[in-house]
């Protein structure tokens, strides 16, 4: 009975109890098929890969919370690793460039919003319209090759360590923190999901919705873009097809993780769950030597079992 | 008098709550059943068995002499038992045609059959008196034509019992004429009704037996002609009718609130209502202003444009003589106003949100420390209006959809109150409410002008507006046609301006 009345007080742990549950049986099920998956290496290592994802994902969950929907984050992603790596090999030092590369995330995030509460535009589609801008502004750039030969110091971002954790893994402990913050404690947070919940009731009660959702979008594309700069300091070269599945991946993850499509509810916790899901299945499966088609197999059911037992709880 | 079907001893309980118990009566053919009570009565939840989208936890239907547990939905409209929803059911992007025929198209030969049911949809829109062509995209035909169409499609097939939810709660005086005639003309023919209205007049103009439901069980069914609107209200309620409307104003203050030549941004109609034409009008501390007129006359609109929803092409508001700019609601509520709308589902209240989420929302930015949102706070802001408001919960964590409708417009009361508004507009603010919760929003309004608070309010139901406001402004077709004092009430004086038959031309 106790631990009923704790779990009601923590919504926050009942509301994802589905999620724990089917991370916990595959975490049993690939160390039963492989002991390596439990190890402290791999555990950091399955943390490392879903970093990126996470990050993305924070900015993915306000804008979701708040009804909209942001496609563009590949394309931004993309286009930002491709304009750094540009900007640094043309002599530019590596913090201006890094800040300029955010700035894309901004801009594009900014035109994302106003585009949608301006002309009341289906963000779906104002989003797939910038992705694709994005997508091909990053191959006009060099007309679709690689950029090679970046700065050494600017490899520290997607593979260097502060203390014994690798530096992606501190940005996102620190972003998530922040966001996690921020959506349960603060107006910014409060307002999106009220948003999400009905803008008409919300913006009769004074709140300009139109300036919340840009913030959101805003800070959707700014995550896209440091995402876009991690990636590229990982593979050490600007790669125009960067964070192709970018947008699928973030986007389930969320989802996964207990966000509405339709906007109004939402966790920062869910989402990063969601991710690290995502990251546990490929993982292990790789750990286990499975192929990747049949990892596309697999993952595939996972998320349809996922998804029900999600339904299910939520009645 | 033959029976169509029996109720026998139906309870349905949802989780550990029983919403009603031991619940008996038989429809008869050709026979109007009033079903009456407060918000959460049970009447719905009886309909719903009835038509088949609950099964009751306990009890039988009767149907030609056999048990049922319950009826499927399938069941029902083999029977011939038909629902109209209070929230209209109806597809916005498929035409009138189609919307009729949903689910059951007439078909020759495996193919569905234009020319049968095009003939069919032109007879049941002349039956019941819409203008309108069987290809008219629905999202075209305003709510009113919206609900006849329902009607329409109710008894196309083969009804036997017809179950209308609330129909007149977005029909006006004339539409409500129409549909009343169409079921007395389908009553003749032998077709049974069952008509949930919170309007006694109505209840007792088209019903041959009006049965009583108060907390969940049957407590009268009584013949129309052997009872009375007082005895009906008692049963429902345990009040009389007078003992609920009353108002004396006890605060006499100055000029709080007023504008000047307030027009819309243009002339003519916007979505069916008129746009306001040099309205003028002056509030005062402590005085309850009606705005009567029919549905259309461009009340609402008029508020819109106070409030900063709509845009304004010209003319003055002033606060306590100074003359404001308000752009949108934020404004408005800077300025002391808070607004009650309408449509509470859509504009008041975030349904999935608890009671506390949807009160504390407007004043969320003053509920803080430092950067923070001081939940403890926000706690006790809705526990002091649900305690305040009598808001029957569960608690402030409860979901807002799962409440009543007078519960949760008191939400949108304590939400608009938490502002601490100089200025409160009620835009018909019981509608869709039981008697209950009516009579303590009354009391509300009484005591809000007593310690100083302006209010507008509008209602399309008279009796309301007689009863509560000091004076009245009375719009016809966008215009201010009369503004009558307390002293010179009368439903015909009313009515002759809300017609425009009468137009006094001075500036009010």
């Amino acid at each position: 009975m106790k631990n009923i009345e704790f779990l009601k007080k923590h919504n926050s742990i009942s509301r994802h109890l589905g999620l724990i549950g089917v991370i916990l049986a595959l975490s049993i099920v690939f160390t039963i098929l492989d002991s390596s998956f439990l190890t402290g290496m791999n555990l950091l290592n399955i943390v490392r890969q879903s970093s990126v994802m996470i990050i993305v994902a924070m900015g993915v969950t306000f804008v979701m919370i708040s009804g909209e929907l942001d496609l563009s984050i590949g394309g931004v992603a993309c286009l930002t690793g491709m304009a750094v790596s540009k900007m640094m090999t043309s002599g530019i030092p590596i913090s201006l460039s890094i800040v300029l590369g955010l700035l894309i995330g901004v801009v594009i995030g900014f035109v994302n919003g106003f585009l949608t509460t301006k002309f009341k535009l289906p963000s779906m589609i104002v989003t797939l319209a910038t992705m694709n801008l994005a997508n091909g502004c990053a191959s006009l750039i060099t007309g679709g090759t690689a950029i090679y030969n970046l700065p050494e110091k600017f490899e520290f971002i997607g593979r260097g360590y502060i203390g014994f954790l690798p530096a992606q893994v501190v940005f996102m402990t620190i972003i998530v923190i922040i966001c996690g913050i921020v959506l349960a404690k603060t107006l910014i947070g409060r307002y999106a999901l009220a948003i999400g919940g009905s803008d008409k009731v919300t913006e009769l009660a004074g709140i300009t919705v139109v300036r919340y959702k840009l913030l959101y979008f805003i800070f959707c594309g700014l995550c896209a873009s440091f995402a876009g700069i991690i990636l590229t300091s990982k593979l050490a070269s600007g790669q125009p097809n960067l964070a192709s599945n970018m947008m699928m991946d973030t986007l389930t993850a969320v989802v996964l993780g207990g966000t509405a499509m339709s906007g109004g509810s939402g966790t920062i916790a869910g989402s990063v769950m969601g991710a690290l899901l995502l990251t546990i299945i490929s993982n292990g499966l790789t750990i286990n030597g499975v192929n990747s088609f049949w990892q596309m197999i697999i993952s595939a059911f996972i998320l349809i079992v996922t998804i029900i037992a999600r339904r299910e709880k939520d009645k | 008098m033959n029976e169509i079907i029996a109720l026998n001893k139906i309870a349905k309980s949802f989780g550990n709550v029983k919403v009603i118990s031991n619940i008996s009566f038989s429809i008869e053919e050709g026979k109007v059943y009033a079903l009456v009570g407060e918000n959460g009565a049970g009447k719905s939840t009886i309909c719903n068995i009835i038509s088949g989208s609950l099964q009751p936890t306990e009890g039988s239907l009767i149907y030609q002499g056999k048990e049922y547990d319950y009826f499927t939905i399938q069941q029902a409209k083999e029977i011939g038992i038909k629902m109209v929803h209070q929230e209209l059911q109806i597809l916005p992007l498929m035409n009138v045609e189609e919307n009729i025929f949903l689910g059951e198209e007439s078909s020759r030969h495996g193919f569905a059959d234009k020319n049968a049911m095009r003939s069919r949809t032109k007879e049941l829109l002349d039956m019941v008196g819409l203008d309108v062509s069987p290809t008219t995209k629905v999202k075209n035909i305003e709510i009113a034509g919206r609900q006849l169409i329902e009607i329409a499609k109710a008894v196309n097939k083969n009804a036997k019992i017809v179950i209308l939810d609330e129909p007149t709660s977005s029909l006006s005086n004339n539409e409500i004429e129409k549909l009343f005639t169409i079921v007395k003309k389908l009553k003749k023919q032998g077709v049974s009704f069952i008509f949930i209205s919170h309007r006694l007049e109505e209840v007792f103009e088209l019903s041959d037996e009006i049965i009583v439901f108060k907390d969940g069980a049957k407590v009268a069914q009584m013949n129309s002609k052997d009872t009375n609107e007082k005895e009906v209200i008692r049963l429902m309620v345990g009040r009389e009718y007078s003992d609920f409307c009353q108002r004396e104003r006890k605060h006499f203050g100055q000029v709080y609130f007023e504008i000047q030549n307030v027009s819309g941004e243009r002339e003519g109609l916007l979505n069916n209502s008129y746009l306001p034409q040099k309205v003028s009008l002056k509030l005062e501390e402590g005085e309850v202003l009606g705005i009567a007129g029919l549905v259309g006359a461009g009340r609402t609109e008029l508020i819109k444009i106070i409030f900063g929803a709509l845009p304004k092409g010209s003319g003055k508001i002033l606060i306590d003589g100074q003359e404001v700019i308000i752009k949108n609601s934020r404004d408005a509520i800077k300025h002391g106003m808070a607004w009650i709308t309408e449509d509470r589902k859509q504009e008041g209240l975030i349904l999935p949100d608890s009671i506390t989420q949807n009160i504390a929302l407007p004043t969320l930015r003053k509920h803080r420390n430092k950067l923070f949102i001081d939940d403890k706070a926000l706690k006790e802001l809705s526990k002091e209006y649900i305690e305040k408001l009598h808001i029957k919960t569960t608690g402030g964590d409860q979901q807002a959809c799962n409440l009543s409708g007078g519960n949760q417009q008191k939400v949108v009361l304590g939400k608009w109150l938490s502002t601490n508004p100089k200025i409160l507009i009620l835009d018909e603010p019981t509608r869709g409410i039981d008697v209950g919760a009516k009579a303590e929003i009354y009391k509300l309004i009484n005591e809000l002008t007593e310690h100083g608070m302006a209010i507008i309010l509008i209602s399309s139901e008279l009796p309301e507006v007689m009863g509560i406001s000091d004076r009245m402004l009375i719009m016809y077709e966008g215009k201010v046609t009369g503004c009558i004092s307390r002293e010179q009430y009368s439903e015909e004086l009313i009515m002759q301006y809300a017609t425009g038959r009468k137009v006094d031309d001075e500036k009010y």
